[in-house]
């Protein structure tokens, strides 16, 4: 009788918890850009309206979507859709709504290059989802603790603008003075991005910071690049390597030695007619066991400025759908102002302005260093 | 993303068609390494069509190539072109696994 009793008990929590989800349950519409989430608003009787207009409740910047493009309420239970005679439609399935229209769950409609997407959705899922949101923001936070502050006095002074593509990235960099005469600069670019590529950056950095690659010298970039590859060989670490330009800067000398790994140049506008490509050959960090990598120099002129970025900074996609590469990139460097604060994110905003609208697919990090 | 397989005279011919970004490799990672790494495959991979390649591309060849070494078989890649030799020549990947200009010289390379 009494096990009994307890079947119906647990039968009827069982029901009782599955109304309660369904209760639950309310919808969203989820904004989707290049395949990519980029915002969830719920949706419910007060209608929300959308465009490019910031007055919106919820704002699309993208030139063919109108200032008040359409609205969306909750009516008798259903999702509506009504396009508010935008000049270049809302399509679902590929036909541009003329009435209102009801839009089913995980189904969308597209206005522009956006897709405005139905999500039904339990409000704990939802809470769980912030609550990563914010250890996401937490470790943000943490990473970029680990970025040194510019630089913005003395003979040498920095500027730099770092933006992960999602919530954390790969890229990392940092610069400190080795002794009274030698100063330290390099970033990093772990393969792919996300939370696995940001833990073994900050993995690197702090091997770096703490100089931990027994026997090494410092000042030889040399030395550093093959004391990191004999300790992060990929196979030991989740199958990821990095890419790494690393220099020392002797200011006695006005010498600044470098050494990259998989790494495309340093460009160091040094008042000649066209800057300097700063690279040495040599593949990526992890990738070969055993790997010699060697060193080159140059002088640095009073008045130099070096540049360090990752591929992100250059490997982005045209407005009109064409692969831009470092040769789009190279023109958006130096100029007049080029060592002052705010270069880096100048550079960003220029960056921007090349690449089709919306985020940028890999983490962007450039760091802009200024010889007096 | 698309990948085409075939083998001719013990030879694995991988053609892929497409950009080599991360839903490129999610596509194909899994059925590429299946094909070449359990049989230690000699294959040759031809990248013509291949118009973009970020850093899971390269980590995806370079994890089988090594893969390969160590079971004595062999992956050649072959005529990359504009952007994605750039690519190549920046992580010195000539380094890491063969990269010939065309198919016969990558037939010759991977069976040599």
């Amino acid at each position: 009788m009494e096990s009994g009793g307890n079947t119906v008990l647990v039968k009827h929590t069982t029901v009782s918890e599955a109304a309660a989800l369904r209760e639950d349950l309310r919808s969203y519409l989820v904004v989707i850009e290049h395949g990519e989430v980029v915002a969830r608003h719920p949706v419910g009787l007060e209608p929300l309206t959308v465009g490019r207009d910031p007055a919106r409740d919820i704002i699309i910047s993208d030139e063919k979507v109108s200032r008040l493009h359409l609205q969306v309420a909750v009516l008798a239970g259903e999702v509506v859709v009504e396009d508010l005679g935008s000049s270049n439609g809302t399509f679902l399935d590929g036909v541009r709504l003329m009435t209102p229209t009801v839009l089913p769950p995980e189904r969308w409609v597209q206005l522009g290059s956006r897709l405005l997407k139905h999500e039904r959705r339990s409000q704990r899922e939802t809470e769980r989802e912030a609550e990563l949101q914010r250890d996401l923001e937490k470790a943000r936070a943490y990473v970029q603790s680990l970025l040194p502050p510019p630089v913005r006095t003395g003979d040498v002074r920095t500027d730099w603008f770092h933006r992960p593509s999602a919530a954390l990235g790969g890229d990392a960099f940092s610069y400190w003075p080795l002794d009274r005469d030698h100063l330290v600069a390099y970033l990093v670019d772990v393969s792919g991005h996300g939370v696995e590529a940001a833990m073994h950056s900050v993995s690197v950095l702090n091997v770096m910071r703490q100089k931990a690659l027994p026997g090494v010298d410092f000042r030889d970039p040399g030395q550093v690049l093959d004391g990191l590859n004999a300790n992060f060989q990929m196979e030991d670490h989740g199958g990821l390597f990095f890419t790494l330009w690393y220099g020392v800067y002797s200011r006695s000398a006005r010498r600044l030695r470098y050494a990259t790994a998989g790494h495309h140049p340093g460009i160091l506008f040094a008042g000649g007619a066209a800057p300097e490509h700063l690279r040495t050959r040599g593949p990526m960090i992890g990738a070969v066991p055993g790997q010699k990598y060697t060193a080159a120099e140059t002088l640095v002129p009073p008045g130099s400025l070096l540049y360090l970025f990752s591929d992100g900074a250059f490997e982005v996609t045209s407005p009109e759908g064409r692969q831009l590469g470092l040769e789009d990139f190279l023109p958006l460097l130096g100029g007049s102002g080029a060592g002052t604060p705010g270069e880096a994110e100048r550079v960003y905003v220029a960056v921007r302005k090349q690449a089709r609208p919306g985020p940028l697919t890999d983490d962007f990090s450039v760091l802009a260093v200024s010889f007096d | 993303m698309k990948m085409d397989i075939s083998e001719q005279d013990g030879v694995l011919r991988i053609g892929l068609v497409g950009r080599l970004d991360t839903p490129g490799v999610d596509a194909i990672e899994t059925r590429l390494t299946a094909a070449c790494v359990p049989g230690a495959a000699r294959a040759i991979v031809d990248l013509s069509g291949v118009e973009f390649i970020g850093s899971l591309g390269l980590r995806m060849f370079i994890t089988i190539a090594r893969a390969l070494s160590r079971r004595s078989g062999k992956m050649v890649l072959y005529a990359p072109q504009g952007f994605v030799a750039q690519v190549f020549e920046t992580a010195s990947l000539g380094d890491i696994i063969p990269v010939r200009p065309d198919a016969a010289a990558a037939l010759a390379a991977v069976k040599a």
